[in-house]
């Protein structure tokens, strides 16, 4: 199989001159189609930055950088946004609903940016809140739906566009435990009856047991790779 | 602490912070001071009308018109109703004895603006001898005095300003020729700086008039003009009006001035309408930024009438601000400038009255805008502040 | 379109300050277009009256001879002139005041767009003390047709009274103008003439139809210079220049709308700028989600200008329709009753203009935002 994410020799360094400081040190990293892969690391690590780049949400400053088949460390903020809405689909911590808009609305977004007429997206909206078991609060705003609810909603919106790849922030970071259970075991079913790609950051040891592999990051370094199949 | 120090301290605090809310405190300072310089500008010209033709008119001198007329223009009076008009009981008497009054006869001639070069009419009083007496603020700036038996007039100064060719020595045509400025005068700025003054007999023969248009007579006292009014009404011979001069002008100057104040209003209404919402919308905007520092205060102990008190005097201060600005800028465009209505000349006059007015709408527009942020203010519950964060 | 119910969204993130604004601009063009209805109104009534029509007034006040009429007519381009002989008349009461105008059938064919019949000038020129009446006339005193009605004038009769009897033959609309209320008839020059004591032989003003608006100038012109050197010299211009309307001799309506309009548009700018603004820095955030999404930054300047254009077309819909009805109320104040439609088109290129230009900065402000940060908190 053709790795869908490769990094090779990625460095990542913010701020400039004097002040400059290198997060990532020149990380090499293969992720194949149909993984289900734990970022994991203590605070500071740099597994969000890494996030980052994998998602196409920000540059490397050098080292050659391709996922779903594009060299994307190369692309212009409007390529790269281009990229992400066909190949990415993104699930954070803090849910990042639009808080005026409905679910359905919610989850309607990145088709917003297709050519598909207003029936077809109605069709799919409602196959993706089916996906994630949400159907019958399709019509309410994420005021008025929990912690776990929100989290599902921010799932299908991410699933909508079938996208490659989904790259999800620690999804269960702001969940009680059981709830983090419910969002943890619809991401492996999104990975092993649908065959997403899924890359998450976690320092959660619970949530990295629902991948398939788990990577360790510290100080902008991966530790061994330890491929695990899901129990 | 004691109160008034709470207030200062808060207050203090919120003022610092303005370099944060430029652009919303810069909304309530020029929307404010648009709204004050519109309606202080409106006003202007009222007041100004008022100053100027409201202020012609004595208590202690009455005009006497034909009885129908509503104006001195619209009235007549035939040659024999003058000596039993200046025969009447009240009519003040000069050091020789003689009653002091004045026929006059008005008429009006196209002359050219200064403004705009097109026509408009100008003001021609013809007066009789004793005028001068009868109107001791008329006074000479330079030339001299017409000659009555000839074809001369003065000119008012503000007529001067409205009308082109109205120079000292220079001549316009009248009926029967050319007719010589030969001086010009003030007259304490009131309505008779708009007129050419001349001899009424030798302007009545150039226009071919018979008949007077009115009398002005000074009375012994203000109190004598009822019996002044009785004397010529018990006449039926004679169907004449007798009315005080202060009366008679300030009639004159209602319609305008009420147009001009229902003007001042309306607009000025609307527009405060406007500003008090901007008001509003800035500091609901403040006072929910800075609702962190309040609810600490209000941890500390400040109680809430310091907090109200000085999201208030924050209001009220953008507002005074504005209103500054735009009293400042209607005086420095209006007052004094001359304008032209209806046939009377006068100068707009921003006075106390107005600037007090003007502060007033601060005042008004800066409790309304403010009140209801203060009370949230002072109302949001302290921990929900520090919790939103 | 289908971004509609995200703009939509955008607007009502904090619903106090979009009402604020909102209302804000409604009031601003609802002063828009009552100043503005009120100067174009002006402006209309006075090109609605016709520039092939010339008045020759006295210039120095003085009652004009009727003999100017026959030189006047001989003038080439005249095509038709009639006396005026303007009095003041009560009926009745003082109150009751009704304008007389001495003329003759010709008036009716230069001046106003009446609904005149044939059958109502005919009987004017028939009856010598008829008079034709505006309707405000039997609107308010009852007038009909047939009516002889005795009207005080400050004008002696030979007889010495002042009391000059009309019959009425006609009674008239003006079209074009809603009912002023204005209480006028029009009479025959002849018979005031013929019965008044005094100043026999003149007239208050002429009106004249010349056959090309060009030639208004020129005809004036040879006008005035006829009459230059005699005891009663004129001056001749077209209505447009008389009608300089009673209330721009009162007040510089034109001077006054711009300015008003102008330091309430200006204000609005400032304001709806900064509301837009910082609607945006609070919803970085959620901007930078729409990004991650895949949305291009065009797409978000786009958005920004959506919501700017939203709110400003509805405030600004809203204060011309609030303008629109309140406007008849001034009409006693001011003659102006209707605001004209180029009013509402102009209200609407100023509502884009101020959308857009307060949607600048924003817009800007949005695309710059940095996704890594913005979703990092910073």
């Amino acid at each position: 199989m053709t790795a869908i994410v490769s990094l090779g020799k990625i460095v990542k360094n913010y701020g400039r001159g004097k002040q400059s400081v290198e997060v990532l040190h020149a990380i090499d990293l293969e992720i194949q189609a149909g993984e289900f892969l734990a970022l994991m690391g203590p605070s500071g690590s740099g597994k969000t930055t890494l996030l980052n780049l994998i998602g196409g949400l920000d540059r490397p400053t050098s080292g050659e950088l391709t996922v779903c088949g594009a060299a994307i460390g190369g692309l212009s903020n409007s390529g790269l946004a281009a990229w992400r809405a066909r190949h990415v689909g993104f699930v954070f911590q803090f849910y990042n609903l639009m808080p005026m808009l409905s679910a359905e609305r919610n989850v309607e977004l990145p088709l917003l940016l297709t050519d598909l007429s207003a029936a077809h997206r109605k069709r799919n909206v409602a196959a993706a809140l089916e996906i994630v078991g949400l159907s019958d609060r399709a019509k309410h705003r994420p005021s008025e739906l929990s912690g776990g609810q929100q989290q599902r909603v921010a799932i299908a919106r991410a699933l909508v566009a079938d996208p490659d790849l989904l790259v999800c922030d620690e999804p269960t970071g702001d969940l009680d435990r059981a709830t983090a259970i419910e969002i943890l075991k619809l991401l492996q079913a999104l990975n092993t009856t649908q065959g997403k790609t899924i890359v998450m950051v976690t320092h959660d040891p619970l949530a990295a047991d629902y991948a398939s592999r788990r990577l360790y990051l510290d100080k902008g370094l991966l530790a061994d790779s330890d491929a695990r199949s899901a129990a | 602490m004691s109160a008034i120090r709470q207030v200062s301290a808060v207050t203090l605090m919120n003022l610092r912070s303005i370099a944060g809310r430029r652009a919303a405190s810069f909304v309530v300072v020029v929307g404010m001071a648009a709204v004050v310089a519109v309606v202080i500008s409106v006003l202007s010209m009222s007041s100004g009308f008022l100053n100027t033709v409201g202020k012609t008119g004595r208590a202690d001198r009455a005009i006497v018109l034909s009885t129908s007329a509503v104006s001195r223009g619209g009235s007549s009076l035939p040659r024999e109703a003058i000596p039993l008009i200046a025969d009447a009981p009240g009519v003040i008497k000069d050091a020789d004895g003689k009653p002091l009054v004045s026929a006059d006869v008005f008429a009006t001639m196209e002359m050219i603006k200064q403004s705009d070069g097109l026509f408009a009419p100008a003001t021609v009083h013809g007066v009789g001898p004793q005028a001068f007496k009868l109107f001791p603020q008329i006074r000479l700036i330079s030339g001299r005095m017409f000659n009555p038996a000839l074809h001369e007039l003065i000119v008012g100064r503000l007529a001067q300003t409205q009308f082109a060719g109205f120079e000292v020595g220079s001549k316009i045509s009248l009926p029967e020729g050319d007719w010589t400025i030969v001086g010009n005068f003030e007259s304490d700025a009131d309505q008779h700086e708009s007129e050419l003054i001349g001899d009424a007999e030798t302007i009545m023969s150039a226009y071919q008039r018979t008949d007077f248009n009115d009398v002005t007579v000074m009375l012994d006292s203000p109190a004598a003009f009822e019996r002044f009014q009785s004397a010529l009404a018990s006449n039926p011979a004679l169907k004449l009006q007798v009315v005080r001069e202060s009366v008679y002008f300030a009639k004159l100057a209602k319609p305008l001035t009420d147009f001009m104040t229902l003007v001042a209003y309306a607009v000025g209404g609307i527009m405060g309408l406007g500003a008090v919402l901007g008001a509003l919308n800035t500091m609901y905007s403040a006072v929910s930024g800075r609702a962190v520092e309040i609810a600490t205060l209000r941890a500390i102990g400040f109680g809430p009438v310091p907090i109200v008190v000085s999201v208030l005097v924050e209001t009220l201060l953008l507002t005074c601000v504005g209103a500054f600005f735009g009293t400042a800028l209607a005086w420095l465009a209006f007052d004094g400038k001359p304008a032209f209505s209806d046939y009377y000349i006068y100068r707009m006059t921003v006075g106390p009255g107005l600037i007090a007015l003007g502060i007033a709408i601060a005042a008004a527009v800066g409790l309304a805008g403010g009140l209801f942020p203060a009370i949230r203010a002072a109302r949001q519950p302290v921990a929900a502040a520090f919790r939103a964060n | 379109m289908k971004y509609l119910p995200l703009i939509w969204a955008g607007l009502w993130r904090k619903r106090l300050r979009t009402v604020l604004t909102l209302l804000s601009i409604v009031v601003a063009f609802l002063l828009f277009g009552i100043l503005h209805g009120v100067d174009a109104g002006l402006a209309h009534v006075m090109q609605y009256q016709r520039l092939d029509r010339l008045y020759t007034d006295s210039r120095h006040g003085t009652p004009l001879p009727i003999s100017y009429q026959r030189q006047i007519e001989a003038i080439p381009g005249v095509t038709a002139v009639t006396p005026q002989k303007v009095l003041q008349a009560s009926w009745q009461d003082e109150k009751n005041q009704v304008l007389v105008v001495g003329s003759d059938r010709r008036w009716f064919e230069i001046l106003w767009e009446t609904d005149v019949t044939p059958g109502q000038l005919a009987a004017l020129t028939a009856t010598r003390t008829g008079a034709i009446v505006s309707i405000a006339c039997a609107q308010r005193y009852g007038w009909k047709v047939g009516d002889k009605v005795p009207l005080t004038i400050n004008l002696p009769r030979l007889d010495g009274s002042k009391s000059w009897a009309f019959d009425i033959v006609g009674i008239v609309t003006m079209d074009g103008h809603e009912d002023d209320g204005f209480t006028f008839m029009v009479a025959n020059y002849d018979y005031i003439d013929q019965a008044r004591a005094e100043h026999k032989g003149t007239v208050s003003n002429y009106l004249l139809r010349i056959d090309d608006p060009i030639h208004g100038n020129r005809i004036g012109a040879a006008i005035d210079s006829m009459f230059a050197n005699s005891p009663d010299p004129t001056i001749t211009y077209s209505q447009r220049l008389s009608g300089q309307s009673d209330l721009n001799e009162t007040f510089n309506v034109t001077f006054f709308t711009k300015s008003v309009i102008g330091a309430a548009f200006f204000t609005l700018l400032i304001l709806t700028a900064n509301t837009m603004m910082q609607s945006v820095k609070e919803r970085v955030p959620e901007f930078a989600v729409l990004k991650t999404v895949g949305f291009p930054d065009r797409l978000l300047m786009a958005i920004v200008l959506g919501e700017s254009l939203l709110l400003t077309g509805i405030g600004a819909a809203g204060g011309l329709t609030l303008a629109k009805f309140l406007m008849p109320l001034a009409r006693d104040a001011i003659g102006v009753a209707h605001i004209a439609p180029t009013v509402f088109l102009e209200g609407a290129l100023v509502a884009a203009t101020v959308a857009v230009v307060s949607a600048w900065a924003p817009s800007l402000r949005a695309r710059q935002i940095n996704i890594v940060d913005a979703l990092a908190g910073r």
